[in-house]
């Protein structure tokens, strides 16, 4: 036979062979592997499941019980969270805050630095940072470790075993489940949780809905507006109930719009992406309590908080210097407060709000501060916050903070909108940071960032036009 | 009529669908008449007409019939290639709906050059067949034989293995697709009447209106080869039953199908279904030691045969 007839017979032959033969070797390879490390392998013990954990798997992901539970553990977490985070979050900004900062307030002055330079580096970067530190670790340091325990338990897979019909209906998997309460705690955290997602398309969906999950830097936001605006509306025996209900309507909506998006993005921009679907159900072990503390503690909180920090750093510089930076007879920052009024306006908030979020890009956790030291600055009223421009400041009297609000210009409608604005808004920079490194695309981190503000002012514009039209 | 289409559709894509019909209709011995081709691109008979001269003057069809030239058949090989091999690129490496590849390899085959197509073909691992079970012209424009008879065409209670699925129209493509009838599964022809055809595989009974018989192509079993009764799928294991894997069908593909090797739904594996959802899926499987939950489209494609406990 000569070699183009060999080639011939062998290009005619290759059309003999089934449609699916590399799939069908494939397969082959992988079964008589199998068998040879049957042959080979023994195992010790049984893989069998013990009877109590087939009890408590079926408790778990039953159509009475699954949900309720689900339901109490997510609220048991969250109050822990709240509930434990408030006495070492007290403990900090009474060291950094009340104490840090006059000292080196005093520091400085001993060590005749000029008024900008103290101003830039104790009143605006010092400041903002210790505010972050204290405001955000107590939470984080509390929350994740609680969540990786549930996780090293094996809760959370059946979870996301519970939830996944409810995500498949939108194109998204069980697991998002999981990444969205991770979300609830910080959204890096819970966008670098997405890993567990293993389908590209899926993560993706995890990712850019991600901000739908109020963080806690976002909580404290919603729970205040909704007291001093919202509470006070209601008779005073059901005020707080009617705030909480606010605060959670809030929450679920930002599920709401978890979902919608998820719809919306699988099948149009992301309906090409690579998708599968596998969920491990781990045995159910004992959490190892060390070293939970430990990974979580590294992993999740200490970097979150590294990233921030660094963010939160240059944004303190900015804001001491919008404020204190003057142009013609006004300071930058009541320049920017008067420019954004208008725009502010059209969607129910004002220019003080647009300012304090853009500067707060950097960390949810100083949008009221900033937004109550502007207010100060634009109204000049007098009594609170006398540490003077660039300085911010939380005051814990409610009825001060009203009042001060009010003479701002604010309305139940603007507390309303920023409600919304606050759960539908850009990520924060450590968020979009993570994003980025998580998805390496510049095109999913613009996606991710945009996409969320874009529905915040839709969402207030729509709420802003028809209050004003019902209320005249 | 169809002025939409007309604007839209440039001449060269014109001609490139026309070329591509005219190869098939080769392939599979039919008569072409200039109306079959007008029917095809939706032209009115005046534009079918002015097409065809187009082709002539263009020498891609001979000048006296309608048959393709040496370059014409060469033109038209490499659109039909670049068609098969986007559809199976889309099966293989992204998430797009079975019911939309059609479509989209007829926008993007125009787009490819010879060089994109090799390229493509060799990422691919020069596959030859597509996902509807077409066979992709290779490099030097071969093709094999037509096998097979439409399932019109046999008795009820005939058994034999699906080798072809058309995919236009796209409503009756997604009936077959939605019943995990595959270019490998094996049938048999359970019923067929005036109205419908009613088909059983692994363990399922499916009722299709009649024309999906004129839809799939199938091909008489290999010796020594027979429909195993004992078949089923992994979505029909009732809870707490043991079952032996016998294999993914060929809609499994891609990630997905390297994700279950990797877990072990390999041929031979014993599972059990431990743990359902309350709304049915997913179901977790006991398979090699860990507990896996899968969609029940997942489990639709895994084969399975019941083995005693």
């Amino acid at each position: 036979m000569k070699p183009e007839d060999i080639v011939k017979r062998a290009s005619e032959l290759r059309w003999k062979l089934p449609q699916d033969f590399h799939d069908r070797w494939v397969e082959k390879v992988y079964a008589e592997s199998a068998q040879i490390a049957e042959r080979n392998v023994q195992q010790k013990g049984t893989s069998h499941r013990l009877t109590w954990e087939r009890r408590l798997d079926s408790l778990l992901t039953n159509r009475w019980t699954g949900g309720p539970i689900m339901v109490l553990m997510l609220a048991a977490v969250l109050w822990i969270t709240i509930i434990g985070a408030n006495v070492p979050s007290g403990l900090l900004a009474n060291l950094l805050l009340d104490h840090g900062h006059p000292f080196l307030k005093d520091l400085a002055q001993s060590a005749h630095f000029p008024w900008w330079l103290s101003g830039v580096l104790i009143d605006g970067l010092y400041l903002t940072m210790a505010w972050v530190i204290s405001v955000m670790l107590p939470p984080m340091a509390i929350f994740f470790p609680l969540f990786t325990m549930l996780e090293d338990f094996g809760y959370l897979p059946r979870v996301a075993f519970n939830m996944d019909h409810l995500f498949q209906r939108v194109g998204a998997h069980g697991k998002q489940a999981l990444t969205m309460s991770m979300g609830w705690g910080c959204n890096a955290a819970g966008i670098v949780a997405t890993r567990v997602i293993d389908s590209p398309r899926e993560r993706l969906i995890a990712i850019i809905t991600n901000n739908f999950a109020l963080c806690n830097g976002r909580w404290p936001t919603q729970i205040l507006l909704a007291t001093i605006f919202l509470g006070v509306l209601a008779p005073p025996a059901v005020a707080g109930l009617v705030s909480a209900v606010a605060v959670l309507g809030v929450a679920l909506l930002g599920v709401l719009l978890t979902f919608v998006t998820s719809w919306m993005l699988s099948t149009t921009v992301l309906k090409g992406e690579a998708s599968t679907f596998t969920l491990e159900l781990p045995p159910f072990r004992p959490p190892n309590i060390l070293r939970t503390l430990y990974t979580s503690l590294i992993d999740r909180t200490l970097i979150v908080l590294w990233r921030a920090i660094v963010f939160a750093a240059p944004a303190g510089i900015v804001l001491w210097s919008i404020c204190n930076i003057p142009l013609g007879d006004a300071s930058l920052a009541q320049w920017l407060v008067h420019i954004l009024d208008g725009p502010g306006w059209l969607i129910g908030l004002n220019g003080v709000i647009l300012v304090a979020y853009i500067v707060a890009i950097p960390a949810n956790e100083i949008v009221i501060p900033t937004v109550l030291m502007l207010t100060v600055l634009t109204t000049g009223v007098a009594g609170v916050g006398e540490q003077g421009a660039g300085v911010m400041f939380e005051t814990s009297e409610n009825a001060t903070l009203a009042m001060l609000l009010q003479a701002g210009g604010w309305t139940t409608l603007t507390a309303v909108c920023l409600m919304l604005f606050s759960l539908c808004h850009n990520p924060c920079s450590t968020t979009i940071y993570t994003i980025y490194k998580e998805t390496k695309s510049l095109k999913w981190t613009l996606v991710s960032t945009f996409m969320p503000i874009v529905i915040g002012i839709v969402l207030c514009g729509a709420v802003a036009f028809v209050w004003r039209m019902f209320s005249g | 009529m169809c002025q939409d289409t007309q604007t839209i559709m440039s001449e060269q894509i014109q001609i490139q669908h026309a070329l591509k019909f005219l190869a098939e209709c080769e392939y599979e011995r039919q008569e072409v008449t200039p109306e079959s081709i007008a029917a095809k691109l939706t032209l009115s008979p005046a534009e079918g007409a002015a097409l065809l001269h187009n082709l002539q003057v263009a020498e891609l069809i001979e000048p006296e019939r309608i048959r393709l030239t040496e370059s014409g058949r060469d033109y038209a090989l490499h659109v039909l290639k670049a068609h098969r091999l986007y559809e199976t690129y889309l099966a293989k490496k992204t998430g797009h709906h079975a019911s939309q590849w059609h479509k989209l390899a007829d926008e993007r085959e125009h787009e490819l050059s010879r060089q994109d197509v090799e390229k493509l073909d060799e990422e691919l691992g020069y596959p030859r067949f597509d996902p509807h079970g077409d066979p992709i012209p290779s490099s030097t424009g071969e093709m094999p034989n037509k096998r097979g008879a439409l399932l019109s065409t046999y008795p009820v209670g005939w058994v034999g293995r699906v080798i072809h699925i058309e995919d236009e129209p796209a409503h009756l493509y997604s009936r077959i697709s939605q019943a995990s009838i595959s270019t490998d599964s094996i049938i048999r022809l359970e019923k067929k009447d005036s109205l419908e055809i009613v088909l059983y595989l692994e363990g399922e009974r499916f009722s299709f209106p009649l024309e999906v018989a004129e839809k799939i192509t199938v091909v008489e079993l290999d010796a020594g080869e027979q429909l195993d009764e004992t078949v089923q799928r992994l979505s029909r294991l009732p809870i707490g039953a043991q079952a032996q894997i016998v294999g993914m069908s060929s809609l499994c593909r891609g990630l997905e199908r390297n994700r279950l090797l990797d877990l072990g739904v390999v041929p031979g594996t014993i599972t059990v279904a431990e743990l359902m959802n309350p709304s049915g899926s997913p179901v977790g499987y006991r398979i090699r030691g860990a507990c896996i939950a899968l969609r029940k489209e997942q489990a639709d494609r895994i084969r399975i045969r019941n083995v005693e406990q």
